[in-house]
């Protein structure tokens, strides 16, 4: 498999990305426009940018291995969107086995299929749904939210949701704290049981 | 108590644990450094790397070499047949960095655009050992200035910096035996052009912490995302 580019890797990251001590990579490229992107290098030209293929990631993040081990922890994959890469991923989790817990943050903006595969390999999910307005989903991300949310549905149906983190975000200008009670409304009625309600601070 | 330093003590309470439940001579002393820290250095990187060669030997010896889980909630979790995959020849380098414990001293600079003199931030920082050609450590400078400080064992390295859109810096032999200011590094402009990091924090990850603005964040690990 060739070589893919990312746009950062954290180590030691504890409590953010799931249990134990976990090492974020985030992969370049995003489907989605969000109009306050935390990442926004991951829109621009990967020219530059390392690139690992799964072997090369393994043996890079392999060096926190024994913390891993020791508190359950892994790597979680980031971005951009995670889930665009799934082939890398499926060969990441061939290559560790089960010792490292695998975790991904995703928007869910990807083919049905791509949610199935990764819910085989994949041990937890942070999605980040943004809203359940399609009109605000669309005016902050350019995307569809009926897709984010179909997949969010089938990903529920495929492990349950003590391993689905959902984050809601109350965006200033975009959303309200009455939207987001409607989100976290309508998210229950789904099912999901693990809430991240945030607020994003404009700098 | 500062984020790094938050970090530091959880891993430094993970490797106590390994080495307490695997009978594994381990002493922790107490870290002495002052300021912002990024969770990591030299002396806990080769105190991991002791860990993985004894639990190796352990498992080399026929017995069982158990790593056990924190209070983030898991169970033991007796590893048999995983070991560690440390090569041997790592012993002996983990050996000379515990000695070099005591000797740690602070090396800080600047990185600046060379046109313009303005801090570059988010830049990659290669602490290579000149003899060996070993790299030592990759920080990351401060979230939002261009500044960066790190221990490193006394010693003489190269320094290279790196960042997207520039060449790459530094280069050259520095001596360091002593806490040292190698002052700016002036990163030239490549073919693509500076991006700037902007978008939204949320976390306080990359915040900077009144008082500390000489100190890099602790984020850890070879490069930064803006999360």
């Amino acid at each position: 498999m060739e070589a893919v580019p990312f746009i950062g890797i954290d180590r030691h990251r504890l409590g953010v990305d799931g249990v134990g001590v976990t090492t974020l990579a985030a992969f370049h490229g995003c489907p989605l426009r969000c109009r306050y992107c935390l990442n926004r290098r991951c829109l621009e030209s990967p020219d530059g940018l390392p690139r690992y293929t799964p072997q090369q990631l393994y043996d890079h993040v392999g060096i926190d291995n024994l913390y891993f081990i020791a508190t359950g922890g892994g790597v979680c994959f980031g971005g951009g969107e995670p889930l665009l890469r799934i082939d890398f991923i499926e060969a990441f989790r061939a290559l560790c086995g089960k010792s490292w817990n695998l975790t991904a943050e995703t928007s869910l903006q990807v083919p049905a299929e791509s949610v199935r595969r990764a819910c085989a390999v994949v041990g937890d999910f942070i999605v980040d749904i943004k809203e359940s307005d399609p009109d605000i989903y669309r005016t902050y991300t350019g995307g569809d939210a009926s897709r984010a949310w179909d997949n969010l549905r089938l990903m529920l149906s495929l492990v349950g949701p003590e391993h689905v983190t959902v984050r809601i975000p109350l965006i200033p200008s975009f959303n309200s704290e009455a939207d987001t009670d409607r989100t976290a409304d309508r998210l229950a009625d789904l099912g999901v049981t693990r809430l991240d309600r945030f607020t994003y601070r404009v700098q | 108590m500062t984020h790094g330093k938050n970090i530091c003590n959880q891993l430094k309470e993970v490797r106590k644990r390994i080495a307490e439940e695997n009978d594994i001579p381990l002493e922790i002393e107490e870290c002495t450094y002052k300021g912002e820290c990024r969770g990591t250095c030299p002396r806990c990187e080769a105190e991991v790397r002791y860990l993985e060669n004894a639990l190796a030997e352990r498992l080399r010896l026929g017995k069982v070499a158990t790593v056990a889980g924190l209070a983030l909630g898991l169970a033991a979790t007796t590893v048999q047949a995983q070991a560690p995959a440390t090569a041997p020849a790592k012993i002996e380098r983990t050996q000379h960095e515990l000695s070099l414990m005591a000797d740690c001293v602070t090396v800080r600079g600047m990185v600046r655009d060379s046109k313009t003199k303005e801090e570059i931030p988010f830049c990659r920082i290669h602490i290579v050992d000149y003899k060996t050609h070993v790299d030592i450590d990759t920080v990351v400078n401060n979230g939002f200035k261009g500044n960066f400080a790190i221990r490193v064992p006394k010693g003489e390295y190269y320094i290279h910096v790196h960042h997207i859109g520039y060449k790459e810096g530094g280069g050259r032999k520095w001596t360091i035996d002593k806490d040292t200011d190698i002052g700016d590094i002036l990163l030239e402009q490549g073919v693509v052009p500076v991006i700037e990091v902007g978008g939204v924090e949320s976390v306080p990850l990359s915040t900077t912490p009144p008082g500390h603005e000489d100190y890099y964040q602790g984020v850890g690990g070879a490069e930064i995302i803006v999360r």
